[in-house]
C-alpha cells in the first residue's frame, strides 16, 4: 500500500488548493461585489421592470404601458404630456412639444398647436411642424413610404378620431377630428414623435436606434438583459439629475425582490407583498398611491353564458375583494366595485357597490338559467405591466367563482402574447370567457375606448362586444362637451351604467407598489400609471 | 438530471447482460435486502406512494380549499405540519394529492415507452434490413435532440397539460428503450436455442413470443427502473416551467413554481415540494441501482 | 481513421435532415394561424391572402418545408414576432452565453468527477467513497431547478455573496463580474453531470485496477503516479465518450437553470419564445441546439475512434 501514500499527499494538496481558491473567490466577491455595485450606482438608476422582455423602444413600445412608462415617455415626447410632479391628485395634461394650443370656436373639429421652438432630437435634427406631420403620416397614412403598420396597430385607439392634419407654418400644426371631440389631447399624449431623420436612415432597424426628444437618450440594448439610457443634457424641460437609467426585465416578483435586496437594482416594481414589512425595516422606501387603474376581467359578452347580464353581475357578487386586498395582497390594492375608485371625480355613488355575496350570486345564476353553474376558460397573464401578482390573484378568484358554481379553467400565457391576443380580440377557435388584463383608466377616453359601440372590435378595444345605446349617448355627449365639469358629471353617469351592466368583472385597483433604495431622493409617486424620473437623485 | 436520459444507455446496456436462470427470485431478493441503503430507499418509496394513494384518508383537509388569512404558515404550525401555501391551503395535503400526478407522470411514460419502444426494438432487432434501418434511423433522429428540449418542444406544440407532458416524456424515452431491446434481440438471436427453435420449424411469431420477449424482459425491466426517477424529474421540470397542470390542481413541480415567489421570505415552505421530488427520485435511483446490481448475472 | 470519420459525416447529413423535419413538424402541430400575428385585426380578406402568399403558406407543405430549410441554411432565420429583431441576431449571443455556462459546468464536473471517481476507485471501502457514492446518486436525483432555488436562497439572499440573476451587473463589470454571476448557475447545472461522471469514472477505473497490467506495474515497483497514468490512459476513451455526451446535455439541458437564474442563454430564449408563441425563435433555436448536439456526438465518436482503435473496425 505504500505507493498510495504519495498519491494521498497529492490529493490532500490539491484539495487544499481548491478550498483556498474557492474561499478567496467567495470572500473577494463579497467585498468587491458590494463596493463595485455601490460605485456603479452613483448617478445610475437601475430599474427592475415586471416585464419579461426589454420593451421594443419604438414610439409605441411593446410590453404594454410599462413600456410606455419606462421607455416611451423617457425617450420621446408627445405634443402634450402628463404632469407627474404631484402626488396628491390625479395627474393631468401639460404642454409637451406643443407649448400651447387652441380649440377653434367656429369649427369644433379644429385644433391649433403652437410648437415649442429650439427643441432638437437626440440626433441633432431640429424639431418642427414637419416632424409632427412625419410622425402622424407614419401612423395614419398607409401610402406614406414610412408608414409603420405595426406601430400604428398598437397605437390604434389613440388614432381613431384624427380626421386630418396639416402644417400651418414652421411652428404651427392643425389637427382636425372627425366630429367634435374633446378628448383629443388625451389621445395625443400617447402619440410620441420620433426623429424623422432617424426613421428614414434606419428604416426597419429603427427599433435599434430609437431617437426622440425625451429627457433620456437611448444608449444600448441587450435583449433579455438591459436597456441603457443616458440623460439628455439639452432637454427642453427639467434636465434629469441622474446620469443614466438602466432597465432590467425581471418578470418574477421574488427575483425583483432579490435584486433590490442585493443592491443590483435600486428601484423595483411590485415586489412580493409578503416582503413589504421586511423591506421597510431594512430602510427601503416602499411606495404606494391610488391612481386610475383597474385589475378586471374583460368578459366575452358576445356569446356564451357571459352574454347574460345576470351572469356577469353574479360573478361580480361572487368575489371577496376585501379578502383579496387585505389577506392575499397585504393591502397592496383596494377593492374595485366599478371602473373608478371612491374619491375619483368619475366614481358614481349611485351604482350599488358589488359586495361579497355568494348567495346573491347563486340566485342570479339560477335566474339566468344556470342553477348548476357552468364552466369557462379565462386567459390570464403570468406577469407584466400592472397585472400585479396574476398567478395567485387568479387562483383566488377561481376559488371564489367555483364556490358559486362557475368552474374556471385558468390558461396563463406570457404577458406580451396575452397583449397580442387582446389586441386581436377573443380567439375564434376556442371558448374563452374572459381575458384578465390590467387597464389604466387615467384619461376620459378610456370610457369610449373600452365600452362604446363605436369602439367595438375590430374598430377599437371593446373586444368583449358590449354595447348599450344609453351609454353610447352619454359618452358621445361627454366627448363632444368641452366643459370639464360637465364632462366629469357625464362620465360619472357612465360609470354607473357600466357598473350595472357589468361587462367586466371588477376586482381591485392597484396601488402601484414599488420599492426604492434608501438613497433615492426626489421621486414623487404620482397618481398615475406613469413616472417622472427627472427629479430623482442618488445621494 | 432530466437531460441525462441517454447517458445511462451505455452503462445499462453493458452492465445488464443476460440472466442465466430467471427463477432465482428468492435469492435475488435476499441479495437486495443485504443492501441496507436500497432497503431503506425502498421503504421510503413505498411510504411516499402509499401516502399519496391514501391521501383522502390521511388528511382532514381539502386540497383545493384554504383560508387566505392563514397563508404561508411556517413548517410545524399547529394543525399544518408542513405549513400552508400562498392560498392558505395545507401544504402536506397538497403534496400528498399532488404526488399522485407527479408519480404517475414519472411512471406512466416509462411504461408506455417500454411497450412501444420495446415493441419497436424487438421488431427492428428481429427483422434485419430495411425495417431495421427505417425504425432505428428514425429513432436515432429523435435521439439526437437533448431530451428536455425535445420534451419542451413537443409539450409546447401540444399545449399545456399533464397528459401532454406524459406524451412528450414517452416520446423522449422510446428511442433509448428501443435501442436496448434491439441490441438484446440481436444477441438473443445468436443464442443456440433460437437457432434450434428455428430449425425445428417453429413460426416466427412463436419464436418471438416465447424466447425473445422472455429473454429481454429483465434487461428492459432493469433499464426502465433507472428511468422512472429521471422521468419524474423531467415531468416535474416541465411542470415547473408551467407546461403542465393549470391551477388549482396540485402537482409537485407546479407547486414549486408557485411557491418560488416567496423563497426570499420563507425559504423552508418554498423548498418543501422540491424535497419530495428529490427524495423520491433519489430513492428510485438507489433502488434501481441495487436492482441492476442484483439482477446482473455477475451479482 | 479518415474513412471512419467520413462515414460518420455521411450519416450526419441524413440525421440533420431528419432533425429539421421533426422541428418543422413540431411547429406545424401548433394551433393557430401565424398570419394572425402579422396582419392587423381588422385586415381585409385580400390583405390576409397577400400575407399568406408572402409567407408561402399557400404552398403545399413539402414546398413550405424546402423554403424554410433553404432559408435556414442561408442564415436567414426570419424575424422575431415579439422582439421584432432578426432571429439570428438574437440567437448568436444566446448561444455564446449557453456555451460559457456549459463550459464552466463541464470544467467543474469533469475535473471534480475525475478526482472523486479516481479516489473512490482506489479506496472503495473508505467512508469517503461511500459518501461520494451517495452524493453522486443525490446529484443525479437532484432537480436542478430546485438546486438553483436553494443556491439563490443561501448565497444570494442569506449571505449576499453572489448575484441571483443575469449575467452582468449594471455598467459592464468586466470579467470578474461575469465570473461571479456564473458561479451559482454553474453549480446548479453541474450537479447531475458531476454525479454521472463520478460514478462512471469510479466504475471504469475500478475495473481497470483489477487488470493484470496494473498488478504487473505494481510488482515492478512502479510509483503510484505512474500506475495512475497508465490506468487513466486506458480509461480515457470511455471517460471521454461519456464526458462528451454530458457536454451535449449541458448545452441542451440547462433550460431550467437558465430560467431560474435569468441567464440569457439559448435555453431561456427558447423557453421564453414558447411562452410568447414567438415561433421563428423556437424553430431556429431548437434546430441550432440539435445541430450542436449532433456535432458534439460526431466529435465524441471521432475522438473515441482516435483513442481506441478497436472502434474503427467494429
Amino acid at each position: 500500500m505504500k505507493p498510495y501514500s504519495s498519491l494521498k499527499k497529492t490529493y490532500a494538496i490539491t484539495l487544499l488548493l481548491l478550498i483556498l481558491c474557492l474561499s478567496m473567490v467567495l470572500s473577494g466577491c463579497g467585498r468587491g461585489g458590494a463596493a463595485a455595485e455601490g460605485s456603479a450606482a452613483k448617478g445610475t438608476l437601475v430599474i427592475a421592470m415586471s416585464a419579461a422582455n426589454i420593451p421594443v423602444p419604438d414610439t409605441m413600445p411593446t410590453e404594454g404601458y410599462e413600456g410606455m412608462r419606462f421607455v416611451g415617455y423617457q425617450l420621446y415626447d408627445g405634443l402634450v404630456k402628463w404632469d407627474l410632479t404631484q402626488g396628491d391628485k390625479p395627474a393631468e395634461l401639460a404642454g409637451g412639444l406643443a407649448e400651447s394650443w387652441e380649440h377653434s370656436n367656429s369649427d369644433p373639429t379644429e385644433w391649433t398647436f403652437h410648437l415649442r421652438q429650439g427643441v432638437k432630437f437626440h440626433d441633432g435634427t431640429p424639431f418642427n411642424a414637419d416632424s409632427v406631420i412625419f410622425a402622424l403620416d407614419r401612423l395614419l397614412k398607409p401610402d406614406s413610404p414610412y408608414y409603420d403598420a405595426k406601430t400604428a396597430g398598437s397605437t390604434g385607439s389613440s388614432l381613431r378620431f384624427i380626421a386630418k392634419y396639416a402644417k400651418a407654418d414652421e411652428n404651427t400644426v392643425r389637427i382636425y377630428t372627425n366630429g367634435p371631440y374633446s378628448f383629443l389631447l388625451y389621445d395625443l399624449a400617447s402619440i410620441l414623435i420620433p426623429s424623422p431623420e432617424a426613421v428614414k436612415k434606419y428604416g426597419g432597424d429603427y427599433a435599434n436606434h430609437p431617437t426622440g426628444t425625451g429627457p433620456f437618450k437611448f444608449v444600448s440594448m441587450k435583449q433579455g438583459q438591459e436597456l441603457v439610457m443616458d440623460k439628455n443634457d439639452k432637454y427642453w424641460g427639467t434636465v434629469p439629475k441622474l446620469d443614466r437609467v438602466v432597465l432590467r426585465p425581471i418578470s418574477d416578483p421574488s427575483a425583483r425582490l432579490a435584486a433590490i435586496q442585493s443592491g443590483e437594482v435600486n428601484w423595483a416594481e411590485i415586489p412580493p407583498t409578503e416582503s413589504i414589512e421586511q423591506l421597510k425595516s431594512m430602510g427601503f422606501q416602499v411606495l404606494t398611491n391610488t391612481y386610475p387603474h383597474i385589475w378586471p376581467y374583460v368578459l366575452n359578452t358576445a356569446d356564451g353564458p357571459w352574454k347574460d347580464k345576470k351572469v356577469r353581475q353574479a360573478a361580480n357578487y361572487a368575489i371577496d375583494r376585501e379578502g383579496m386586498s387585505a389577506d392575499l395582497l397585504g393591502g397592496a390594492s383596494i377593492p374595485a366595485t366599478q371602473l373608478m375608485y371612491k374619491g375619483h371625480a368619475w366614481y358614481s355613488s349611485d351604482a350599488e357597490p358589488y359586495a361579497y355575496d355568494p348567495d346573491k350570486a347563486k340566485k342570479l345564476l339560477a335566474e339566468a338559467g344556470y342553477p348548476n353553474g357552468f364552466s369557462t376558460t379565462f386567459l390570464v397573464p403570468t406577469s407584466g405591466s400592472g397585472n400585479m401578482w396574476p398567478v395567485q390573484m387568479n387562483e383566488y378568484v377561481q376559488k371564489d367563482l367555483k364556490a358559486v358554481g362557475i368552474d374556471v379553467k385558468i390558461e396563463s400565457i406570457e404577458w406580451q402574447s396575452l397583449l397580442t391576443q387582446y389586441l386581436q380580440g377573443f380567439p375564434k377557435d376556442k371558448e374563452v370567457g374572459a381575458i384578465n388584463i390590467s387597464l389604466p383608466t387615467i384619461a376620459p377616453n378610456s370610457f369610449p375606448n373600452f365600452f362604446s359601440s363605436a369602439a367595438l372590435f375590430p374598430k377599437g378595444l371593446n373586444i368583449g362586444g358590449y354595447s348599450n345605446p344609453e351609454l353610447d349617448r352619454i359618452l358621445n355627449e361627454a366627448q363632444t362637451s368641452f366643459d370639464a365639469g360637465k364632462r366629469d358629471a357625464l362620465l360619472k353617469q357612465a360609470s354607473a351604467i357600466i357598473a350595472e351592466d357589468a361587462p367586466w368583472i371588477f376586482v381591485v385597483h392597484d396601488l402601484n407598489l414599488r420599492v426604492l433604495a434608501p438613497d433615492i431622493h426626489g421621486f414623487v409617486q404620482p397618481q398615475s400609471w406613469f413616472a417622472d424620473l427627472t427629479g430623482i437623485s442618488i445621494e | 438530471m432530466a437531460t441525462n436520459v441517454q447517458s445511462i444507455v451505455p452503462d445499462a446496456a453493458s452492465a445488464a447482460s443476460l440472466p442465466k436462470q430467471p427463477s432465482q427470485a428468492a435469492e435475488r431478493w435476499r441479495a437486495f435486502c443485504r443492501r441496507r441503503a436500497a432497503l431503506v430507499a425502498l421503504v421510503i418509496l413505498a411510504a411516499i406512494v402509499l401516502a399519496c394513494i391514501a391521501a383522502p384518508w390521511l388528511s382532514p383537509y381539502d386540497p383545493y380549499a384554504g383560508n387566505v388569512k392563514e397563508r404561508l404558515l411556517p413548517v410545524g404550525s399547529a394543525g399544518h405540519l408542513l405549513g400552508t401555501d400562498e392560498q392558505g391551503r395545507d401544504l402536506l395535503t397538497r403534496i400528498l394529492y399532488g404526488g399522485r400526478l407527479s408519480l404517475l407522470s414519472g411512471i406512466v411514460p416509462v411504461i408506455i415507452a417500454v411497450i412501444l419502444g420495446g415493441g419497436l426494438g424487438i421488431i427492428a432487432g428481429y427483422f434485419k434490413g430495411i425495417i431495421n434501418t427505417l425504425i432505428m434511423r428514425t429513432l436515432d433522429i429523435l435521439f439526437s435532440f437533448p431530451a428536455i428540449l425535445l420534451a419542451i418542444g413537443i409539450s409546447a406544440s401540444l399545449g399545456p397539460g399533464i397528459s401532454n407532458i406524459m406524451i412528450s416524456a414517452t416520446i423522449v424515452f422510446i428511442p433509448p428503450i428501443a435501442r436496448i431491446a434491439e441490441t438484446a434481440v440481436k444477441e438473443v438471436k445468436k443464442e443456440e436455442y433460437i437457432e434450434a427453435a428455428l430449425s425445428s420449424g417453429a413460426g416466427t411469431g412463436l419464436i418471438i413470443r416465447f424466447h425473445v420477449v422472455n429473454n429481454i424482459f429483465s434487461r428492459l425491466f432493469v433499464y426502465s427502473t433507472t428511468q422512472i426517477g429521471i422521468c419524474l424529474m423531467l415531468a416535474s421540470g416541465l411542470s415547473f416551467l408551467g407546461l403542465g397542470v393549470s391551477p388549482p390542481t396540485p402537482e409537485w413541480g407546479f407547486m414549486l413554481n408557485n411557491l418560488k415567489q416567496v423563497i426570499f421570505i420563507d425559504p423552508i415552505v418554498t423548498i418543501v415540494p422540491g424535497i419530495f421530488i428529490f427524495v423520491t427520485s433519489l430513492a428510485l435511483n438507489i433502488v434501481s441501482d441495487a436492482l441492476s446490481d442484483v439482477l446482473d448475472s455477475k451479482g | 481513421m479518415v474513412a471512419f470519420i467520413s462515414k460518420r459525416l455521411l450519416l450526419f447529413i441524413p440525421t440533420l435532415f431528419g432533425v429539421s423535419v421533426i422541428v418543422f413538424l413540431m411547429l406545424q402541430m401548433v394551433p393557430g394561424d401565424p398570419v394572425n400575428t402579422i396582419v392587423p385585426a381588422d385586415a381585409t380578406e385580400e390583405e390576409r391572402m397577400r400575407v399568406t402568399r408572402e409567407l408561402g403558406l399557400d404552398k403545399p407543405i413539402y414546398v413550405q418545408f424546402i423554403y424554410w430549410l433553404v432559408h435556414m441554411f442561408q442564415g436567414d432565420m426570419g424575424t422575431s414576432i415579439i422582439k421584432r429583431l432578426p432571429v439570428s441576431e438574437l440567437l448568436l449571443p444566446a448561444v455564446g452565453n449557453t456555451l460559457l455556462l456549459a463550459a464552466a459546468s463541464a470544467a467543474v464536473s469533469f475535473g471534480l468527477g475525475l478526482a472523486i471517481g479516481v479516489y473512490s476507485a482506489y479506496r472503495p471501502k473508505s467512508w469517503a467513497a461511500s459518501l461520494f457514492n451517495v452524493l453522486g446518486l443525490a446529484g443525479i436525483g437532484m432537480p436542478n431547478f430546485w438546486a438553483a432555488l436553494i443556491l439563490i436562497g443561501i448565497f444570494s439572499v442569506s449571505l449576499g455573496w453572489l448575484p441571483s440573476s443575469g449575467m452582468q451587473s449594471i455598467g459592464g463589470g468586466g470579467l470578474l463580474d461575469t465570473f461571479r454571476h456564473l458561479i451559482l448557475p454553474t453549480i446548479a447545472a453541474s450537479l447531475t453531470t458531476l454525479g454521472v461522471m463520478t460514478r462512471m469514472v469510479r466504475s471504469t477505473i475500478a475495473g481497470l485496477l483489477q487488470q493484470d497490467f496494473v498488478f504487473a506495474l505494481q510488482a515492478k515497483g512502479a510509483p503510484a503516479g505512474k500506475v495512475l497514468r497508465h490506468v487513466l490512459k486506458n480509461g480515457m476513451p470511455t471517460i471521454l465518450t461519456v464526458a462528451g455526451l454530458q457536454f451535449g446535455y449541458l448545452i441542451g439541458g440547462s433550460v431550467l437553470v437558465e430560467t431560474v437564474f435569468a441567464w440569457p442563454g439559448i435555453g431561456q430564449l427558447i423557453y421564453q419564445a414558447i411562452g410568447q408563441r414567438d415561433f421563428p425563435i423556437v424553430q431556429s433555436g431548437v434546430l441550432v441546439v440539435a445541430v450542436a448536439f449532433v456535432l458534439i456526438n460526431l466529435a465524441v465518436d471521432s475522438l473515441h475512434a482516435v483513442l481506441d482503435p478497436r472502434v474503427r473496425h467494429s
